[in-house]
């Protein structure tokens, strides 16, 4: 699934003296496999873009094709369905349902998509758990979970409905070292089975990880 | 969805149970308080029906049978309001023979209004079975216990009899101060009264005078139109019912406030619920129906609670 953006502009509080002009202008191509770091300071707009790839905001100057369709041009359900089967997100600080296990959390995707399979999702649930070394955590409630743990709960249900996008917004950066390098290894082997992976990170070394990457700056990007 | 709603719920148990609490605290005064107002409705609709409205009562102190046999005319109409003792008990006796016969009557508060033979009936649940035509009874009306009981009955005796509006908790002063009764006598047949009499007592105004003129001097304490009574009675109802009223419709503020005020309240601490299952593919539509259904579970929950208990109390 290929990723083209074309001079993306986004401001918020346009008109008002709070105005903050978030990108300014980004033109990016990624391509179908790759696997992309979106690099920047704080406020540099990294959030925004990503929130923009993930099909999230569609309020923005310029064009996003996804896969040659322009977004602009998708109803919010149509949208809301990109969300569910062909992107998968890691939300920043995890982003898990707070009082619900790990089973459930990752569940979560499946159900809004509507009908489905019961067993083989079970099945499929295990076996990513498996992959990333939780299956023994499967009813426990995320609040006990460490950090690492619940990275790799986001991760699952990041890909539980098979997405052809991985877009993870600083996966690390509430992780220590080792368990950061795990994490980006597990991105890495995804990566390798075909998965687009962009990864929007201020840390260099999560960064060094990734095929290629992009610096924002100033809410403008070039290659690096 | 129903993992969302679930942990919603759970996210936030204590304010749920809470308002369901509240609910159903709300249910059961406004219940209680519709217990109140219908009877002063159907009532409004029996007088209609019956057309009591242009019937003078006479209250008298003395005994109803040999009112009844002074005034030497068919007895059409009984009605009474007063306040009755453990021991002192008011015996109703039909001038006409043995229309009541040695039945013990207590007033329940289950009773259910009903048109029998085309007239509104009260059924007594204690009795379970109809006041109908042709059947004879003795009406003793007194107290349970020692506790004063307080009631007012406003019935019609044609070729049956049918009690309208019996309540446990009407005020005894609207008449008069004592217990009394009231005789109802309108034109039909061989009455006394003639429509044209009632109407021309009415509006001189002075139907004691009127009703003391053919009863005899004495035995009647009071007397006053069965419409000025009935209005009387309602306003002193209603007076009575006044501050329930007014606790009702405040609870029922408060309530309401309860409900609201939880409702947003959950979508501000829903808010990143919400916006984590939407990059998870949920579009506005089932966020919107999860918290609505989220709302509405307390709802139902006070509804199946509030049935419930009414079920067991009625059993």
């Amino acid at each position: 699934m290929s990723i083209i953006v074309k001079n993306i502009h986004k401001t918020y509080n346009a008109g008002k003296g709070s105005e903050v002009k978030a990108l300014n202008g980004i033109d990016l191509e990624i391509r179908d496999g790759e696997m992309l770091a979106i690099m920047g300071k704080s406020g540099s707009g990294k959030s925004t873009l990503l929130k923009i790839l993930g099909c999230a905001d569609t309020d923005f100057d310029g064009d996003y094709l996804l896969n040659g369709i322009n977004i602009k041009t998708l109803s919010p359900n149509q949208l809301a369905k990109i969300r569910n089967k062909e992107i998968g997100i890691v939300l920043q600080n995890f982003g898990l349902i707070p009082n619900m296990s790990v089973f459930d959390n990752v569940r979560v995707p499946v159900c809004l998509g509507g009908k489905y399979d019961k067993k083989a999702t079970d099945e499929r649930i295990m076996e990513l758990l498996k992959s990333l070394q939780i299956e023994d955590k499967r009813d426990t409630d995320i609040s006990e979970l460490s950090g690492g743990q619940q990275q790799r709960t986001a991760i699952v249900r990041a890909l539980v409905n098979q997405p052809k996008i991985i877009l993870a917004d600083e996966p690390t950066g509430a992780l220590d070292k080792a368990t950061a390098s795990d994490i980006m290894d597990v991105f890495q082997n995804l990566n390798q089975e075909g998965i687009t992976v962009i990864v929007v990170t201020h840390d260099e070394e999560t960064a060094r990880k990734c095929g290629r990457i992009v610096i924002l700056e100033d809410g403008r990007c070039e290659n690096l | 969805m129903r993992l969302i709603i679930l942990s919603n719920l759970k996210d936030r148990f204590p304010a749920y149970v809470r308002v369901t609490l509240m609910l159903t605290v709300m249910m059961f005064i406004l219940s209680s308080l519709m217990g109140d107002i219908l009877p002063l409705i159907q009532i409004r609709q029996a007088y209609s029906s019956l057309g009591l409205e242009n019937a003078v009562a006479i209250t008298a102190d003395s005994d109803i049978k040999s009112v009844v046999e002074d005034l030497g005319g068919k007895y059409l109409g009984v009605s009474f309001r007063g306040k009755y003792t453990y021991d002192s008990f008011a015996y109703l006796q039909p001038v006409e023979a043995d229309y009541f016969e040695n039945l013990n009557y207590s007033f329940k508060k289950q009773t259910r209004f009903e048109v029998v033979d085309g007239y509104p009936a009260v059924i007594v649940s204690s009795l379970g079975s109809y006041y109908t035509l042709g059947e004879t009874y003795t009406e003793v009306l007194s107290g349970k216990d020692k506790t004063e009981v307080t009631f007012t009955v406003v019935g019609i005796l044609k070729s049956d009899f049918v009690y309208l509006t019996p309540s446990d908790d009407s005020p005894s002063s609207v008449v008069s101060e004592q217990s009394n009764y009231i005789f109802l006598i309108t034109d039909e047949d061989d009455d006394i009264f003639t429509k044209k009499d009632v109407y021309g007592a009415l509006a001189t105004g002075d139907v004691t005078d009127f009703c003391s003129s053919i009863v005899g001097t004495g035995l009647v304490e009071s007397a006053i139109s069965t419409a000025a009574g009935f209005a009387e009675y309602c306003a002193l109802e209603l007076e009575i019912m006044g501050m329930t009223v007014m606790l009702a419709i405040i609870s029922v503020l408060l309530c309401l406030a309860g409900v609201i005020s939880n409702s947003i309240l959950s979508r501000t601490v829903f808010a990143e619920k919400y916006r984590i299952i939407s990059t998870c593919g949920a579009n506005t539509a089932q966020c919107r129906t999860t918290q609505i259904i989220t709302d509405l579970i307390p709802i139902i929950a006070a509804v199946i609670i509030f049935t419930v208990i009414n079920a067991l109390r009625n059993l």
